[in-house]
């Protein structure tokens, strides 16, 4: 081990904690503990995670054969990606106290959300491809218990579904992992890529075809079509903590993984003008336009967030297939408001869950009446996610249309900025009818009030509150002062293309 | 003669396990199984300790040993060299842990006295293919396996039992008949008059030349008689049938000893006679890396489609062997080193699997999957070995498989998509990296539906088995415990830290290839 050993701690203290959370006996017999404890945890990890951002550095963790080694260090790249997930991370947990008091076997829920939080950061943090590939594999199985928490049986084939799909994923990316590991002797992240033509001299479809695959298969977890199946299955039927999370960084971690390849191994300048880069913009945008419809036509509210996340995630691939400067930061920002927003949206979702039993978007009419904060805080966000200025989302779409409209890339300039005004304008058709109803129920819904019960103020407790606040104010606030934030993307950015 | 310590390691326990057999033994009861167990034990330490000491003793080889000859040019020969010498250090670890597990397997069963007898000389068999200096010896010795673990098959005296060893013994006798062509051909072509074996080979390459078609036809034969017991398609069908053994069998033999010396046979007589010079390149080489992919294939998907747990690992068995004679088939330096680090990573895999299915099969008698809802609470020893080596077979990096995945895959890419070589050898290398691949991730599925069943039992079902008295399950004894923590701790041994092993491997591939 040589190298800023502090580096390993966020990776290995979490990891820790939520072994200790699985064993212990104590946290077995009082569930809430659990969970205090692992958002107690979490907010050490943010303050770990902080310092070793400020600190930065490199650190060889260990070499399992001479050629591979599992490599830490701290670029642009992990700092937006590891401050995101821890913040995060830290507060679905706080939320999760008071949510998970409903469930059972809430430590084994504790325990591996603390272990997923440390992976993750290693992943974050990874140096090299391998190392990369390490923790995609281990955040996918550790994963895993999160998504078939509730042990029904939908749980479970929903579970299983999402470990094949990620698994084929991920063995469809060592396929291309297999191929650069031949073609050049250090697979270190590198602005620009590492490879030179002289490796590649001969071999040049086979690389190609290599490149795909690893686009193709880490776009499993970003649920790129035609391997998406598993996230309208998968995200729902987690507790609302859990598919917030999957949603708002799991997802991003298939994307983190695809910047690295193409941008710090590959280079953006060996895809350009490709097959595989049409290839890439034509399924980014499909997805894009397929998850916003199907999630128009979805009456479960889970549901129809997660296949919002099908759409929303493909804006950020689309913006990085084309490899262009400024449709990688509007990439890149869309990453950070996305997380925020689909985080904010579900564990609102799950709410109304908890507070009222409710799960269909028509069930929420008058919501505004009980919940009006909670209801608000989902306005906010929603007006972001569709785009409307001065809230975030508009930022990162103005840089993704911008970018398109300048990359040279063919027809796809014109199609690609068409494609989001569509989408987002489905993305307001099916997230802003849940605010209206929802405040303005209409004349006639004084008859159902007495059907239902009582439509008393109800909030949901503070634990629950105050991280969809925290979010929602977060989402508004970076679109109206983006400045330091883009600034920083554009380092990034000028860095790699 | 002055080699004789060779010959102790393989004559030891044949003898030894031969007396089992004949020796009247008055000893009743309890008495009676210990000192079956002090015996049988001994014998099989002694044994590794011996094999241990020859491999650290005498690195170079030297001549050999000549026991004796059947006439002029045909010898029985011990030769110990680099690559026999992974073989018999990997049976000299597995054989004394699985013996201990066998001894809690076994302990209801009245026959044990036979069931050790051949269980030890079958090591002793197993040792000998490792050692043999020549064709004529591995062939002897490959006959002799079939007949010493024939008899573990037939074992439980059931009808299935009867047919499936009837099925095992054909297909053998029936691979070896092949093989034993190849012999005679090696013998007739060689330069050397005999068959010893020598990295490159011993064609004379004059005489091949002339009648290289006829040779690489016989190639084919041999590699196809030797595939029988690698479980080679369409060779393959008495593997799943010879689960009826109890699983010591099935995990040690059927897993590690006589398929793997399948596989050694096959690396044997394709790197040391014929030689890969001969045969690079030419139709006969992608017509057994063909057969060795369909196998992977074919393996990994009936693998997914049976619900027997130990049949179901048989199947992967079948695929797996296939991974190592790819890597034979790709005939380079590397692809040899490849094979040889997934026989040795295989090996840890397939027996830590096994060992706790049959874990679960002793402590609960269950032995489909379907029925192992929620067990992973109750056992949480053996199903912790389980997940390290599913994940191991899987090929998740920090594990044994991911090692011996990265250096098949790795050697492929070096042959194919290289423009070394034109036609069918610049994309069938690359195609094997495309079925290894999809083969694991059906590992995945055949493997990880298991755990997933064991930890996360679908609601429901885990009161009822509660509730008939299943309660009471626990892990197994320390006999069965201690193996299986073990194997688990070297796969993750190999997986974190195979820099030595690789190098070793990498120099038997050098000098072979």
């Amino acid at each position: 081990m040589e190298g800023q050993m502090i580096l390993l701690l966020p990776v290995v203290f979490p990891i820790l904690a939520g072994i200790l959370v699985l064993t212990g006996s104590v946290f077995r017999k009082e569930g809430r503990r659990a969970s205090l404890f692992a958002a107690a945890c979490l907010a050490g990890e943010l303050g770990l995670v902080l310092v070793c951002l400020y600190v930065g550095g490199e650190l060889t963790v260990w070499r399992l054969t001479d050629t591979i080694a599992i490599e830490l260090c701290v670029d642009g790249i992990s700092r937006l990606f590891a401050a995101l997930t821890a913040s995060v991370w830290f507060l679905a947990a706080v939320y999760s106290t008071d949510y998970l008091s409903h469930e059972e076997e809430t430590y084994r829920f504790s325990g591996f959300y603390l272990i997923v939080a440390g992976v993750l950061i290693g992943l974050d943090f990874s140096a090299n491809l391998i190392t990369l590939y390490v923790f995609y594999e281990l955040m996918t199985l550790t994963s895993l218990p999160l998504v078939l928490h509730e042990r029904t049986r939908e749980a479970v084939q929903a579970g299983l579904k999402y470990l094949f799909y990620s698994v084929a994923g991920a063995f469809m990316a060592l396929f291309g992992i297999f191929f650069l590991a031949g073609a050049s002797a250090e697979l270190t992240f590198t602005a620009g890529g590492v490879l030179t033509d002289a490796a590649l001299m001969g071999k040049e479809g086979l690389f190609l075809l290599a490149s795909f695959c690893m686009i193709m298969g880490f776009g499993v977890k970003a649920g790129m079509f035609p391997l998406h199946g598993w996230l309208p299955t998968a995200h729902p039927v987690a507790p609302a903590p859990a598919s917030a999370v999957l949603s708002g960084l799991i997802t991003k971690s298939g994307v983190l993984a695809i910047i690295r390849t193409v941008y710090f191994i590959i280079g953006a300048d060996r895809l350009r003008g490709t097959w595989v880069q049409n290839a890439w913009i034509l399924l980014s945008l499909l997805t894009v336009f397929m998850g916003s419809m199907l999630a128009y036509k979805e009456p479960v509210m889970k549901k129809r967030l997660a296949y919002s996340t099908v759409s929303q995630v493909s804006y950020i691939l689309f913006g990085l297939s084309l490899l262009q400067p400024m449709a990688f930061v509007g990439a890149l920002s869309h990453i950070v408001f996305h997380s925020l927003i689909k985080n904010a949206l579900f564990l609102f979702a799950g709410a109304v869950i908890v507070t009222t039993g409710w799960t269909r978007a028509e069930e929420m009419r008058g919501l505004g009446r009980m919940m009006p904060i909670t209801l608000l805080c989902y306005t906010a966000v929603s007006l972001a996610l569709v785009g409307i200025p001065p809230a975030s989302g508009f930022i990162s779409k103005w840089y993704l249309a911008v970018g398109a409209l300048s990359s040279g890339a063919g027809a796809w300039s014109f199609i690609g900025p068409a494609v989001l005004l569509i989408s987002a304008l489905l993305t307001a058709g099916y997230l802003l009818p849940v605010t209206i109803a929802g405040f303005f129920p209409g004349n006639d819904f004084a008859e159902g009030e007495t059907v239902r019960g009582g439509m008393e103020k109800k909030e949901p407790s503070g634990w629950m509150l105050w991280p969809i606040l925290i979010l929602s104010t977060g989402a508004v606030l970076f679109g109206c002062f983006p400045g330091p934030l883009l600034s920083m993307l554009e380092t990034i950015a000028a860095g790699v293309l | 003669m002055n080699n004789i310590i060779l010959a102790l390691p393989v004559l030891l326990p044949i003898l030894g396990g031969s007396s089992l057999l004949f020796s009247e033994r008055r000893l009743r009861g309890k008495v009676r199984d210990i000192s079956l167990e002090f015996f049988v034990g001994g014998l099989v330490l002694l044994n590794s300790l011996l094999v241990a000491g020859i491999l650290l003793g005498q690195r170079a080889g030297g001549d050999g040993l000549v026991l004796f000859r059947l006439f002029s040019n045909l010898t029985v020969q011990f030769r110990i060299d680099r690559m026999g010498s992974v073989f018999a250090g990997l049976i000299a670890f597995l054989w004394p842990l699985a013996t201990l597990y066998s001894f809690e397997y076994m302990k209801e069963e009245k026959r044990k006295a036979t069931f050790f007898a051949y269980y030890v000389m079958t090591y002793g068999v197993t040792v000998g293919i490792a050692f043999a200096g020549n064709l004529t010896t591995l062939y002897l010795f490959y006959e002799m396996l079939t007949l010493v673990t024939f008899p573990l098959v037939l074992f439980p005296l059931s009808k299935e039992a009867m047919r499936a060893s009837r099925t095992y013994l054909y297909f053998s006798i029936g691979g070896a008949a092949f093989a034993f062509i190849g012999l005679v051909f090696v013998l007739s072509f060689s330069a050397t008059g005999n068959t010893a074996f020598r990295p490159g080979g011993v064609l004379d390459p004059k005489l091949a030349a002339e009648s290289r078609n006829l040779l690489l036809f016989i190639y084919v034969l041999a590699f196809f008689g030797f595939g029988v017991k690698a479980a080679l398609f369409p060779c393959h069908a008495w593997l799943p049938k010879a689960t009826v053994a109890p699983t010591p069998v099935t995990a040690l033999l059927h897993a590690v000893a006589v398929v793997k010396s399948g596989a050694f046979a096959i690396l044997r007589f394709t790197y040391f006679s014929f030689g890969t010079e001969f045969l690079r390149g030419s139709w006969a080489q992608w017509l057994v890396m063909g057969a060795a992919l369909f196998t992977i294939l074919f393996g990994s998907t009936m693998a997914v489609r049976e619900v027997h747990w130990k049949r179901r690992l048989a199947y992967s068995t079948i695929s797996n062997l296939s991974y190592i004679l790819f890597g034979a088939a790709l005939m380079t330096p590397l692809g040899m080193a490849a094979a040889l680090s997934h026989l040795t990573a295989h090996a840890f895999m397939k027996i830590c699997s096994f060992f706790c299915a049959g874990a679960v099969m002793h402590q609960t008698g269950k032995t489909y999957i379907y029925q192992l809802d929620g067990l992973g609470k109750r056992m949480p020893v053996t199903f912790g070995c389980l997940t390290v080596a599913s994940l191991s077979l899987m090929g998740i990096p920090l594990f044994a498989g991911f090692i011996s995945k990265w250096n098949l895959c790795r050697a492929a890419f070096s042959l194919g998509g290289s423009g070394a070589v034109s036609g069918i050898g610049a994309w069938l290398p690359c195609a094997g990296v495309v079925v290894i691949l999809y083969s694991a991730l059906m590992t995945g599925i055949y493997m990880l539906s298991v755990l997933v069943r064991a930890y996360f039992p679908g609601r429901g079902t885990g009161v009822l088995s509660a509730a008939s008295g299943e309660a009471a399950v626990t892990d197994p004894g320390w006999k069965m415990l201690v193996p299986l923590v073990i194997f688990a701790a070297v796969i993750l041994l190999i997986g974190l830290h195979s820099g030595p092993l690789m190098a070793f491997l990498t120099e038997i591939g050098g000098e072979a290839g």
